[in-house]
Protein backbone atom coordinates (compact mmCIF):
# COMPACT_ATOMS: atom_id res chain seq x y z
CA UNK A 1 0.00 0.00 0.00
CA UNK A 2 1.63 3.42 -0.91
CA UNK A 3 2.45 5.67 1.62
CA UNK A 4 0.25 8.38 -0.08
CA UNK A 5 -2.60 5.89 -0.01
CA UNK A 6 -1.86 5.10 4.03
CA UNK A 7 -1.88 8.90 4.80
CA UNK A 8 -5.31 9.57 2.79
CA UNK A 9 -7.15 6.47 4.41
CA UNK A 10 -5.57 7.77 8.13
CA UNK A 11 -6.55 11.66 7.07
CA UNK A 12 -10.09 10.04 6.61
CA UNK A 13 -10.11 8.62 9.77
CA UNK A 14 -8.69 11.19 11.68
CA UNK A 15 -11.08 13.73 9.86
CA UNK A 16 -14.39 11.48 10.70
CA UNK A 17 -13.40 11.57 14.45
CA UNK A 18 -12.97 15.39 14.71
CA UNK A 19 -16.44 14.94 13.24
CA UNK A 20 -17.97 12.83 15.99
CA UNK A 21 -15.91 15.45 18.59
CA UNK A 22 -17.66 18.45 17.12
CA UNK A 23 -20.88 15.92 17.06
CA UNK A 24 -20.27 15.33 21.11
CA UNK A 25 -19.68 19.44 21.88
CA UNK A 26 -22.96 19.57 18.98
CA UNK A 27 -25.41 17.72 21.48
CA UNK A 28 -24.21 19.45 24.92
CA UNK A 29 -24.57 22.93 22.94
CA UNK A 30 -28.22 21.72 21.22
CA UNK A 31 -29.32 19.84 24.98
CA UNK A 32 -28.30 23.02 27.25
CA UNK A 33 -29.74 25.35 24.28
CA UNK A 34 -33.18 23.51 24.51
CA UNK A 35 -33.00 23.34 28.60
CA UNK A 36 -32.03 27.36 28.73
CA UNK A 37 -35.61 27.57 25.70
CA UNK A 38 -37.94 26.01 28.26
CA UNK A 39 -37.07 26.58 31.53
CA UNK A 40 -35.43 29.90 31.58
CA UNK A 41 -38.01 31.23 28.86
CA UNK A 42 -40.15 29.27 28.77
CA UNK A 43 -40.20 28.67 25.20
CA UNK A 44 -39.39 25.03 23.72
CA UNK A 45 -37.49 24.74 20.50
CA UNK A 46 -39.47 22.25 17.77
CA UNK A 47 -35.86 21.03 16.32
CA UNK A 48 -33.50 20.16 18.67
CA UNK A 49 -34.97 16.88 19.77
CA UNK A 50 -34.40 15.76 16.13
CA UNK A 51 -31.04 17.39 16.00
CA UNK A 52 -29.40 15.35 18.55
CA UNK A 53 -31.00 12.20 16.97
CA UNK A 54 -28.58 12.91 13.91
CA UNK A 55 -25.76 13.87 16.27
CA UNK A 56 -25.79 10.73 17.90
CA UNK A 57 -25.78 8.48 14.87
CA UNK A 58 -23.28 10.53 13.70
CA UNK A 59 -21.05 10.19 17.00
CA UNK A 60 -21.76 6.01 16.55
CA UNK A 61 -20.52 5.66 13.33
CA UNK A 62 -17.86 8.41 12.61
CA UNK A 63 -15.16 7.73 14.48
CA UNK A 64 -15.41 3.42 14.38
CA UNK A 65 -11.77 3.44 12.35
CA UNK A 66 -10.12 6.34 14.38
CA UNK A 67 -10.98 3.89 17.65
CA UNK A 68 -10.31 1.25 15.69
CA UNK A 69 -6.73 2.73 14.70
CA UNK A 70 -6.07 2.58 18.08
CA UNK A 71 -7.18 -0.44 19.51
CA UNK A 72 -10.39 0.85 21.86
CA UNK A 73 -12.59 -1.32 20.48
CA UNK A 74 -13.90 -3.91 22.74
CA UNK A 75 -12.81 -7.47 22.06
CA UNK A 76 -12.18 -11.05 23.65
CA UNK A 77 -8.46 -11.14 24.35
CA UNK A 78 -8.27 -13.95 27.19
CA UNK A 79 -8.11 -17.22 24.42
CA UNK A 80 -5.40 -15.36 21.96
CA UNK A 81 -3.17 -14.42 25.31
CA UNK A 82 -2.61 -18.10 25.73
CA UNK A 83 -2.24 -19.25 21.98
CA UNK A 84 1.24 -19.67 20.29
CA UNK A 85 2.53 -16.64 18.42
CA UNK A 86 2.35 -18.07 15.08
CA UNK A 87 -1.85 -18.71 15.62
CA UNK A 88 -2.00 -15.45 17.76
CA UNK A 89 -0.75 -13.72 14.53
CA UNK A 90 -3.68 -15.67 12.20
CA UNK A 91 -5.87 -14.86 13.97
CA UNK A 92 -5.03 -11.33 14.07
CA UNK A 93 -5.09 -11.26 10.18
CA UNK A 94 -8.31 -13.23 10.49
CA UNK A 95 -10.20 -10.87 12.83
CA UNK A 96 -8.75 -7.86 10.41
CA UNK A 97 -10.00 -9.64 7.17
CA UNK A 98 -13.64 -9.90 8.93
CA UNK A 99 -13.59 -6.24 9.81
CA UNK A 100 -12.96 -4.99 6.27
CA UNK A 101 -15.58 -7.46 4.46
CA UNK A 102 -17.94 -6.76 7.13
CA UNK A 103 -17.58 -2.93 7.07
CA UNK A 104 -17.66 -3.25 3.06
CA UNK A 105 -21.00 -4.85 3.57
CA UNK A 106 -22.35 -2.40 5.90
CA UNK A 107 -21.20 0.40 3.56
CA UNK A 108 -22.31 -0.88 0.51
CA UNK A 109 -25.72 -1.19 1.88
CA UNK A 110 -25.41 2.35 3.92
CA UNK A 111 -24.68 3.69 0.61
CA UNK A 112 -27.42 2.11 -1.22
CA UNK A 113 -30.42 3.56 1.70
CA UNK A 114 -28.16 7.14 1.18
CA UNK A 115 -28.24 7.26 -2.17
CA UNK A 116 -32.06 6.14 -2.50
CA UNK A 117 -32.62 8.78 0.38
CA UNK A 118 -30.99 11.29 -1.73
CA UNK A 119 -32.31 10.44 -5.44
CA UNK A 120 -35.92 9.99 -3.87
CA UNK A 121 -35.74 13.60 -1.93
CA UNK A 122 -36.87 11.79 1.07
CA UNK A 123 -37.09 14.07 3.86
CA UNK A 124 -37.68 13.76 7.66
CA UNK A 125 -41.88 14.42 8.51
CA UNK A 126 -40.73 17.16 10.44
CA UNK A 127 -40.57 21.02 10.21
CA UNK A 128 -37.15 21.02 9.62
CA UNK A 129 -38.05 18.49 6.61
CA UNK A 130 -33.82 17.65 6.81
CA UNK A 131 -32.56 15.71 3.94
CA UNK A 132 -32.59 11.91 5.12
CA UNK A 133 -29.58 11.22 2.69
CA UNK A 134 -27.58 13.29 5.30
CA UNK A 135 -29.18 11.45 8.22
CA UNK A 136 -27.90 8.44 6.86
CA UNK A 137 -24.43 9.43 5.40
CA UNK A 138 -22.67 8.63 8.40
CA UNK A 139 -23.40 5.01 8.39
CA UNK A 140 -21.59 4.24 5.20
CA UNK A 141 -18.58 6.85 5.39
CA UNK A 142 -18.06 5.69 8.67
CA UNK A 143 -17.56 1.47 7.88
CA UNK A 144 -16.25 3.05 4.73
CA UNK A 145 -13.60 4.57 7.00
CA UNK A 146 -13.29 1.49 9.08
CA UNK A 147 -13.07 -0.89 6.20
CA UNK A 148 -9.99 0.93 4.89
CA UNK A 149 -8.29 1.62 8.51
CA UNK A 150 -9.28 -1.75 8.33
CA UNK A 151 -6.89 -2.72 4.85
CA UNK A 152 -3.86 -0.47 6.13
CA UNK A 153 -4.04 -2.61 9.07
CA UNK A 154 -4.23 -5.79 7.46
CA UNK A 155 -1.16 -4.93 4.84
CA UNK A 156 1.69 -4.73 7.37
CA UNK A 157 0.28 -8.39 8.50
CA UNK A 158 0.70 -10.05 5.28
CA UNK A 159 3.62 -12.60 5.57
CA UNK A 160 6.01 -10.44 2.76
CA UNK A 161 6.89 -8.41 5.07
CA UNK A 162 5.52 -5.02 2.93
CA UNK A 163 5.18 -2.49 5.62
CA UNK A 164 5.91 0.68 4.34
CA UNK B 1 -33.18 -23.90 7.23
CA UNK B 2 -35.05 -24.07 10.06
CA UNK B 3 -34.93 -20.91 12.37
CA UNK B 4 -33.30 -22.95 15.29
CA UNK B 5 -30.57 -24.17 13.23
CA UNK B 6 -30.39 -20.77 11.90
CA UNK B 7 -29.76 -19.40 15.51
CA UNK B 8 -27.59 -22.30 16.65
CA UNK B 9 -25.76 -20.97 13.92
CA UNK B 10 -25.67 -17.61 14.63
CA UNK B 11 -25.00 -18.30 18.29
CA UNK B 12 -22.08 -20.44 17.04
CA UNK B 13 -20.37 -17.58 14.48
CA UNK B 14 -20.42 -15.36 17.23
CA UNK B 15 -19.15 -17.05 19.74
CA UNK B 16 -16.04 -17.97 17.54
CA UNK B 17 -15.45 -14.43 16.31
CA UNK B 18 -14.97 -13.35 20.11
CA UNK B 19 -12.80 -16.40 20.42
CA UNK B 20 -10.07 -14.93 18.13
CA UNK B 21 -10.23 -11.75 19.17
CA UNK B 22 -12.70 -9.87 16.51
CA UNK B 23 -14.10 -7.07 18.08
CA UNK B 24 -16.89 -7.65 19.44
CA UNK B 25 -19.34 -5.18 17.44
CA UNK B 26 -17.91 -6.72 14.48
CA UNK B 27 -18.64 -10.13 15.95
CA UNK B 28 -22.17 -8.87 16.73
CA UNK B 29 -22.50 -7.80 13.33
CA UNK B 30 -21.30 -10.30 11.38
CA UNK B 31 -23.22 -13.21 12.64
CA UNK B 32 -26.12 -11.23 12.29
CA UNK B 33 -25.69 -10.65 8.65
CA UNK B 34 -25.01 -14.61 8.18
CA UNK B 35 -28.15 -15.05 10.46
CA UNK B 36 -30.55 -12.13 7.97
CA UNK B 37 -28.66 -13.88 4.49
CA UNK B 38 -29.80 -17.36 5.92
CA UNK B 39 -33.39 -16.46 6.79
CA UNK B 40 -34.45 -13.87 3.92
CA UNK B 41 -31.36 -13.66 1.59
CA UNK B 42 -28.75 -10.99 0.81
CA UNK B 43 -31.76 -8.67 -0.12
CA UNK B 44 -32.86 -8.23 3.11
CA UNK B 45 -29.18 -7.03 4.48
CA UNK B 46 -30.59 -3.45 3.68
CA UNK B 47 -32.05 -3.83 6.82
CA UNK B 48 -29.13 -4.07 8.66
CA UNK B 49 -28.03 -0.02 8.12
CA UNK B 50 -31.92 0.47 8.48
CA UNK B 51 -31.84 -1.13 12.15
CA UNK B 52 -29.16 0.93 12.94
CA UNK B 53 -30.37 4.28 11.85
CA UNK B 54 -33.72 3.46 13.30
CA UNK B 55 -32.69 2.18 16.72
CA UNK B 56 -29.83 4.46 17.31
CA UNK B 57 -31.64 7.59 16.51
CA UNK B 58 -33.14 8.24 19.88
CA UNK B 59 -33.36 11.08 21.80
CA UNK B 60 -32.56 8.55 25.37
CA UNK B 61 -29.14 7.31 24.17
CA UNK B 62 -28.39 11.50 24.06
CA UNK B 63 -27.55 10.65 27.83
CA UNK B 64 -25.01 8.17 27.11
CA UNK B 65 -22.27 11.14 26.07
CA UNK B 66 -23.46 13.74 28.03
CA UNK B 67 -22.73 11.76 31.13
CA UNK B 68 -19.33 9.60 29.37
CA UNK B 69 -18.66 13.87 29.05
CA UNK B 70 -19.20 14.65 32.79
CA UNK B 71 -17.49 11.71 34.16
CA UNK B 72 -14.62 12.64 32.28
CA UNK B 73 -14.89 16.56 33.03
CA UNK B 74 -14.94 15.33 36.63
CA UNK B 75 -12.18 12.61 36.81
CA UNK B 76 -10.07 15.30 35.45
CA UNK B 77 -11.33 18.01 38.22
CA UNK B 78 -9.65 16.69 41.03
CA UNK B 79 -13.80 16.54 43.00
CA UNK B 80 -12.79 12.56 43.43
CA UNK B 81 -9.73 12.92 45.91
CA UNK B 82 -11.62 16.41 47.96
CA UNK B 83 -14.64 14.19 48.84
CA UNK B 84 -12.07 11.02 49.44
CA UNK B 85 -10.23 13.30 52.18
CA UNK B 86 -14.14 14.95 53.47
CA UNK B 87 -14.95 11.44 54.43
CA UNK B 88 -11.64 10.04 55.59
CA UNK B 89 -11.26 12.62 58.04
CA UNK B 90 -14.73 12.53 59.27
CA UNK B 91 -14.29 9.31 59.64
CA UNK B 92 -10.64 8.70 61.29
CA UNK B 93 -11.59 7.81 64.65
CA UNK B 94 -13.35 4.28 63.08
CA UNK B 95 -11.08 1.07 62.41
CA UNK B 96 -10.94 1.02 59.17
CA UNK B 97 -11.62 4.63 58.38
CA UNK B 98 -9.59 4.48 55.17
CA UNK B 99 -11.49 1.81 53.83
CA UNK B 100 -14.32 3.19 54.78
CA UNK B 101 -13.90 6.38 53.25
CA UNK B 102 -13.09 4.79 50.12
CA UNK B 103 -16.09 2.96 49.64
CA UNK B 104 -18.03 6.57 50.38
CA UNK B 105 -16.32 8.52 48.02
CA UNK B 106 -16.93 5.59 45.56
CA UNK B 107 -20.34 6.02 46.07
CA UNK B 108 -20.78 9.92 45.63
CA UNK B 109 -18.50 9.57 42.92
CA UNK B 110 -20.56 7.07 41.14
CA UNK B 111 -23.23 9.73 41.96
CA UNK B 112 -21.53 12.23 39.46
CA UNK B 113 -20.35 9.92 36.95
CA UNK B 114 -21.67 6.61 35.10
CA UNK B 115 -18.63 4.41 34.56
CA UNK B 116 -16.97 2.50 37.03
CA UNK B 117 -13.28 2.90 35.69
CA UNK B 118 -13.43 6.32 36.45
CA UNK B 119 -14.45 5.84 40.06
CA UNK B 120 -11.80 2.98 40.70
CA UNK B 121 -9.08 4.92 38.96
CA UNK B 122 -10.04 8.27 40.57
CA UNK B 123 -10.39 7.60 44.19
CA UNK B 124 -7.87 4.58 43.87
CA UNK B 125 -5.14 6.77 42.76
CA UNK B 126 -5.19 8.51 46.46
CA UNK B 127 -7.02 6.17 48.21
CA UNK B 128 -4.56 2.94 48.01
CA UNK B 129 -1.15 4.84 48.26
CA UNK B 130 -2.69 6.17 51.90
CA UNK B 131 -4.01 2.38 52.94
CA UNK B 132 -0.41 1.07 51.90
CA UNK B 133 1.15 3.62 53.87
CA UNK B 134 -1.08 3.51 56.70
CA UNK B 135 -0.47 -0.36 56.90
CA UNK B 136 -3.61 -1.45 55.45
CA UNK B 137 -3.64 -5.16 53.94
CA UNK B 138 -2.75 -5.10 50.12
CA UNK B 139 -5.55 -7.27 49.39
CA UNK B 140 -7.76 -4.96 51.86
CA UNK B 141 -6.59 -1.67 50.09
CA UNK B 142 -7.00 -2.85 46.16
CA UNK B 143 -9.95 -4.68 47.06
CA UNK B 144 -12.08 -2.19 48.13
CA UNK B 145 -11.07 0.50 45.46
CA UNK B 146 -12.27 -2.14 42.87
CA UNK B 147 -15.04 -3.68 44.32
CA UNK B 148 -16.55 0.11 45.36
CA UNK B 149 -15.58 1.81 41.82
CA UNK B 150 -17.88 -1.12 40.18
CA UNK B 151 -20.85 0.64 42.24
CA UNK B 152 -20.84 3.72 39.39
CA UNK B 153 -22.57 0.82 37.83
CA UNK B 154 -25.95 0.79 40.01
CA UNK B 155 -25.68 4.33 41.47
CA UNK B 156 -27.11 6.64 38.96
CA UNK B 157 -26.59 8.68 35.97
CA UNK B 158 -24.98 4.71 35.31
CA UNK B 159 -24.79 4.41 31.13
CA UNK B 160 -25.55 0.58 31.61
CA UNK B 161 -28.67 1.15 32.99
CA UNK B 162 -28.92 4.07 30.26
CA UNK B 163 -28.55 1.19 27.56
CA UNK B 164 -30.94 -1.68 29.37
CA UNK B 165 -33.53 1.38 29.17
CA UNK B 166 -33.19 1.45 25.60
CA UNK B 167 -32.63 -2.21 24.83
CA UNK B 168 -35.63 -3.12 26.94
CA UNK B 169 -37.61 -0.40 25.84
CA UNK B 170 -38.22 1.21 29.80
CA UNK B 171 -37.90 4.51 31.50
CA UNK B 172 -34.35 5.57 31.92
CA UNK B 173 -35.35 7.80 34.62
CA UNK B 174 -37.25 5.24 37.06
CA UNK B 175 -34.23 3.06 36.34
CA UNK B 176 -31.95 5.80 37.58
CA UNK B 177 -34.28 6.27 40.61
CA UNK B 178 -34.67 2.76 41.45
CA UNK B 179 -31.08 2.33 41.47
CA UNK B 180 -30.62 4.75 44.44
CA UNK B 181 -31.91 2.75 47.09
CA UNK B 182 -30.09 -0.64 45.85
CA UNK B 183 -27.23 1.64 45.70
CA UNK B 184 -27.07 2.92 49.30
CA UNK B 185 -27.63 -0.28 50.75
CA UNK B 186 -25.23 -1.82 48.95
CA UNK B 187 -22.51 0.89 49.93
CA UNK B 188 -23.60 0.08 53.97
CA UNK B 189 -23.17 -3.69 53.36
CA UNK B 190 -19.51 -3.05 51.66
CA UNK B 191 -18.94 -0.72 54.87
CA UNK B 192 -20.26 -3.10 57.58
CA UNK B 193 -17.97 -6.24 55.92
CA UNK B 194 -15.04 -3.55 56.43
CA UNK B 195 -16.34 -2.36 60.09
CA UNK B 196 -16.61 -5.77 60.69
CA UNK B 197 -13.11 -7.03 59.39
CA UNK B 198 -11.57 -4.42 61.37
CA UNK B 199 -12.67 -5.26 64.46
CA UNK B 200 -12.28 -9.02 63.59
CA UNK B 201 -8.57 -9.17 62.09
CA UNK B 202 -7.33 -5.07 62.89
CA UNK B 203 -3.73 -6.28 62.29
CA UNK B 204 -5.40 -6.06 58.29
CA UNK B 205 -6.11 -2.12 58.83
CA UNK B 206 -4.00 -0.81 61.71
CA UNK B 207 -5.39 2.99 63.69
CA UNK B 208 -4.54 5.90 61.35
CA UNK B 209 -2.41 9.34 62.46
CA UNK B 210 -4.87 11.66 60.90
CA UNK B 211 -2.46 14.59 61.46
CA UNK B 212 0.47 13.01 59.62
CA UNK B 213 -2.19 12.76 55.95
CA UNK B 214 -3.02 15.93 56.91
CA UNK B 215 0.20 17.92 57.56
CA UNK B 216 -0.69 21.75 57.11
CA UNK B 217 -4.11 21.09 55.96
CA UNK B 218 -6.64 23.46 58.28
CA UNK B 219 -9.16 24.13 55.85
CA UNK B 220 -12.69 22.56 56.83
CA UNK B 221 -12.64 19.99 54.48
CA UNK B 222 -16.24 19.55 53.19
CA UNK B 223 -16.37 22.92 52.19
CA UNK B 224 -14.52 22.40 48.77
CA UNK B 225 -16.91 19.22 48.16
CA UNK B 226 -20.31 21.17 48.33
CA UNK B 227 -20.06 21.60 44.49
CA UNK B 228 -19.65 18.32 44.07
CA UNK B 229 -22.85 17.61 46.07
CA UNK B 230 -25.12 20.50 44.56
CA UNK B 231 -23.91 18.75 41.24
CA UNK B 232 -25.37 15.14 42.54
CA UNK B 233 -28.64 16.80 43.54
CA UNK B 234 -29.10 18.86 40.56
CA UNK B 235 -28.59 15.79 38.06
CA UNK B 236 -30.25 13.44 39.81
CA UNK B 237 -32.88 15.95 41.86
CA UNK B 238 -33.80 17.18 38.68
CA UNK B 239 -34.67 14.06 37.20
CA UNK B 240 -36.34 12.39 40.87
CA UNK B 241 -38.89 14.95 40.71
CA UNK B 242 -39.17 15.25 36.96
CA UNK B 243 -38.18 18.54 36.12
CA UNK B 244 -36.07 17.45 33.32
CA UNK B 245 -35.41 13.98 31.50
CA UNK B 246 -32.34 12.21 31.89
CA UNK B 247 -30.56 13.61 28.72
CA UNK B 248 -31.38 16.83 29.73
CA UNK B 249 -29.88 16.32 32.95
CA UNK B 250 -26.71 15.08 31.86
CA UNK B 251 -26.58 18.47 29.86
CA UNK B 252 -26.87 19.92 33.03
CA UNK B 253 -24.31 18.05 34.88
CA UNK B 254 -21.90 18.50 32.31
CA UNK B 255 -21.97 22.40 31.79
CA UNK B 256 -21.55 21.95 36.29
CA UNK B 257 -18.98 20.30 35.91
CA UNK B 258 -17.24 22.38 33.76
CA UNK B 259 -17.88 25.23 36.52
CA UNK B 260 -16.47 23.47 38.72
CA UNK B 261 -13.38 22.58 36.93
CA UNK B 262 -13.06 25.89 35.56
CA UNK B 263 -12.98 27.34 39.24
CA UNK B 264 -10.61 24.99 40.42
CA UNK B 265 -8.44 25.83 37.72
CA UNK B 266 -8.23 22.20 36.43
CA UNK B 267 -9.38 23.14 33.10
CA UNK B 268 -6.77 23.99 30.55
CA UNK B 269 -7.44 24.15 26.83
CA UNK B 270 -4.95 20.74 26.78
CA UNK B 271 -7.15 19.04 29.59
CA UNK B 272 -10.53 20.20 27.64
CA UNK B 273 -9.48 18.47 24.26
CA UNK B 274 -8.27 15.67 25.95
CA UNK B 275 -11.52 14.82 27.84
CA UNK B 276 -13.33 15.31 24.69
CA UNK B 277 -11.51 13.21 22.95
CA UNK B 278 -11.65 10.48 25.60
CA UNK B 279 -15.09 10.98 25.99
CA UNK B 280 -15.99 10.82 21.90
CA UNK B 281 -14.11 7.47 22.17
CA UNK B 282 -15.62 6.20 24.71
CA UNK B 283 -18.92 7.08 23.33
CA UNK B 284 -17.89 5.37 19.99
CA UNK B 285 -16.83 2.14 21.36
CA UNK B 286 -20.05 1.99 23.33
CA UNK B 287 -22.53 2.85 20.22
CA UNK B 288 -20.39 0.57 17.89
CA UNK B 289 -21.57 -2.03 20.04
CA UNK B 290 -25.22 -0.89 20.63
CA UNK B 291 -25.45 -0.39 17.14
CA UNK B 292 -24.37 -4.14 16.33
CA UNK B 293 -26.28 -5.37 19.54
CA UNK B 294 -29.72 -4.29 18.09
CA UNK B 295 -29.49 -5.53 14.53
CA UNK B 296 -28.44 -9.05 16.36
CA UNK B 297 -31.63 -8.39 18.48
CA UNK B 298 -34.14 -7.60 15.44
CA UNK B 299 -32.47 -11.20 14.12
CA UNK B 300 -33.15 -13.28 17.70
CA UNK B 301 -36.45 -11.24 17.36
CA UNK B 302 -37.61 -12.36 13.24
CA UNK B 303 -36.07 -16.08 14.65
CA UNK B 304 -38.46 -15.69 17.70
CA UNK B 305 -35.59 -16.96 19.93
CA UNK B 306 -36.85 -15.23 22.56
CA UNK B 307 -40.27 -16.02 22.35
CA UNK B 308 -39.32 -19.92 21.47
CA UNK B 309 -36.92 -19.93 24.79
CA UNK B 310 -39.88 -18.77 26.62
CA UNK B 311 -41.84 -21.79 25.19
CA UNK B 312 -39.40 -24.22 26.17
CA UNK B 313 -39.01 -22.79 29.39
CA UNK B 314 -42.31 -23.03 30.13
CA UNK B 315 -42.87 -26.43 28.76
CA UNK B 316 -39.87 -28.01 30.73
CA UNK B 317 -41.91 -26.59 33.83
CA UNK B 318 -39.04 -25.81 35.79
CA UNK B 319 -39.30 -23.22 38.93
CA UNK B 320 -39.11 -19.70 38.48
CA UNK B 321 -36.16 -19.38 41.13
CA UNK B 322 -34.27 -22.21 39.56
CA UNK B 323 -34.76 -20.04 36.05
CA UNK B 324 -33.73 -16.69 37.50
CA UNK B 325 -30.61 -18.35 39.46
CA UNK B 326 -29.85 -19.95 35.81
CA UNK B 327 -29.91 -16.55 34.37
CA UNK B 328 -27.81 -15.03 36.74
CA UNK B 329 -25.32 -17.35 36.57
CA UNK B 330 -25.61 -16.91 32.65
CA UNK B 331 -24.75 -13.44 33.63
CA UNK B 332 -22.10 -13.97 35.70
CA UNK B 333 -20.16 -15.81 33.09
CA UNK B 334 -20.82 -13.78 30.90
CA UNK B 335 -19.29 -11.06 32.36
CA UNK B 336 -16.01 -13.09 33.53
CA UNK B 337 -15.52 -13.18 29.44
CA UNK B 338 -17.24 -9.67 28.14
CA UNK B 339 -17.17 -6.28 29.10
CA UNK B 340 -20.23 -4.95 31.18
CA UNK B 341 -22.00 -2.81 28.36
CA UNK B 342 -21.51 -5.97 25.18
CA UNK B 343 -23.60 -8.53 28.98
CA UNK B 344 -26.29 -5.70 28.78
CA UNK B 345 -27.04 -5.52 25.14
CA UNK B 346 -26.27 -9.11 24.17
CA UNK B 347 -28.02 -10.23 27.29
CA UNK B 348 -31.43 -8.23 27.42
CA UNK B 349 -33.06 -8.84 24.51
CA UNK B 350 -32.79 -12.71 25.44
CA UNK B 351 -33.33 -12.51 28.68
CA UNK B 352 -36.05 -10.25 29.26
CA UNK B 353 -39.29 -11.85 27.65
CA UNK B 354 -38.42 -15.01 29.95
CA UNK B 355 -38.24 -12.17 33.00
CA UNK B 356 -41.29 -10.77 31.96
CA UNK B 357 -43.26 -14.11 30.92
CA UNK B 358 -42.40 -14.87 35.06
CA UNK B 359 -43.83 -11.80 36.25
CA UNK B 360 -40.58 -10.16 37.34
CA UNK B 361 -40.55 -6.44 36.91
CA UNK B 362 -38.28 -5.49 34.29
CA UNK B 363 -36.94 -2.47 36.22
CA UNK B 364 -36.02 -5.03 38.70
CA UNK B 365 -34.42 -7.34 36.38
CA UNK B 366 -32.33 -3.72 35.20
CA UNK B 367 -30.83 -3.07 38.57
CA UNK B 368 -30.36 -6.63 39.48
CA UNK B 369 -28.69 -6.81 36.03
CA UNK B 370 -26.66 -4.15 37.08
CA UNK B 371 -25.89 -5.62 40.27
CA UNK B 372 -24.69 -8.86 38.37
CA UNK B 373 -22.30 -7.07 35.61
CA UNK B 374 -21.10 -4.84 38.85
CA UNK B 375 -19.50 -8.82 39.89
CA UNK B 376 -17.93 -8.77 36.19
CA UNK B 377 -15.84 -6.06 36.50
CA UNK B 378 -13.95 -7.13 39.64
CA UNK B 379 -14.31 -11.00 38.47
CA UNK B 380 -11.37 -12.56 36.40
CA UNK B 381 -9.99 -12.63 33.60
CA UNK B 382 -11.70 -9.42 32.46
CA UNK B 383 -12.60 -7.79 35.22
CA UNK B 384 -11.86 -3.95 33.94
CA UNK B 385 -11.69 -2.40 37.48
CA UNK B 386 -9.09 -5.45 38.47
CA UNK B 387 -6.74 -4.38 36.11
CA UNK B 388 -7.17 -0.67 36.13
CA UNK B 389 -6.61 -1.41 40.33
CA UNK B 390 -3.18 -3.43 39.59
CA UNK B 391 -2.12 -0.30 37.15
CA UNK B 392 -2.44 2.28 39.51
CA UNK B 393 -1.36 0.70 42.66
CA UNK B 394 2.18 1.63 43.95
CA UNK B 395 4.86 -1.41 43.49
CA UNK B 396 4.13 -4.49 42.38
CA UNK B 397 0.73 -5.77 42.59
CA UNK B 398 -0.78 -8.80 40.94
CA UNK B 399 -3.65 -9.18 39.54
CA UNK B 400 -4.38 -12.13 41.93
CA UNK B 401 -4.10 -9.87 44.92
CA UNK B 402 -6.86 -7.59 43.80
CA UNK B 403 -8.87 -10.32 42.86
CA UNK B 404 -8.42 -12.00 46.32
CA UNK B 405 -9.25 -8.42 48.17
CA UNK B 406 -12.28 -8.52 46.10
CA UNK B 407 -13.83 -12.10 46.83
CA UNK B 408 -15.50 -10.99 49.35
CA UNK B 409 -17.25 -8.11 48.20
CA UNK B 410 -18.36 -10.24 45.36
CA UNK B 411 -19.97 -12.33 47.75
CA UNK B 412 -21.90 -9.29 49.26
CA UNK B 413 -22.75 -8.47 45.80
CA UNK B 414 -24.26 -12.04 45.58
CA UNK B 415 -25.98 -11.54 49.22
CA UNK B 416 -27.40 -8.53 47.14
CA UNK B 417 -29.22 -10.13 44.68
CA UNK B 418 -30.17 -12.23 46.29
CA UNK B 419 -31.40 -9.58 49.14
CA UNK B 420 -33.36 -8.01 46.13
CA UNK B 421 -34.41 -10.97 44.74
CA UNK B 422 -36.66 -11.72 48.24
CA UNK B 423 -36.97 -8.14 48.80
CA UNK B 424 -37.98 -6.76 44.80
CA UNK B 425 -39.71 -3.82 46.24
CA UNK B 426 -36.46 -2.56 48.11
CA UNK B 427 -35.73 -1.92 44.24
CA UNK B 428 -38.92 -0.55 43.32
CA UNK B 429 -40.45 1.30 46.09
CA UNK B 430 -38.89 4.51 45.28
CA UNK B 431 -39.92 4.93 41.63
CA UNK B 432 -42.87 3.46 42.05
CA UNK B 433 -43.91 3.73 45.84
Amino acid sequence: MSILMRYFINLVALVTYRLSQLAVLGTLAVVMGEVISRYVFNSPTQTSLEITEYLIVTMGFLPMAFIHQKGGHVSVELILEVMPEFARNLCNIASTVIVVIFSFVVCVFGADITLHAYESGIASSSLMAFPMWIAYLPIPLGFFALGMQGLVILFPSLPDGKTN
Amino acid sequence: MDTITISILAIVFLLAMMAIGVPIFVALGVSSVIGIILLQGFEALSAVPGVMYDRMASFTLVAVPLFILMGEIIFVSGLGGDIYRAIRISLHKVRGSLAVASVVACAVFGAMCGVSLAGAATIGKFAIPEMLKAGYAKTVATGVIASAGSLALLIPPSVGLILYGLVAGESVGYLFIAGVIPGIIISLMMMSYILILGWLKPELMPAVDITELEQGKGDNPWIVTIPALLLVFAVLGSIYFGIATPSESAAIGCVGALLIAAYKRKLSWQTLKQVISDATRTTGMILAILASALVFGYLLTRLRVPQDLVAWIVEQGFDKYMVLVAIFLLLIVMGMFMDVVSVILIATPLLLPIIKNFNYDPIWFGIVMAIVTEMAVITPPVGLNLFVIQGISPGQTSLMTVARGSFPFFLILVLAVILFTIFPNLVLWLPFG
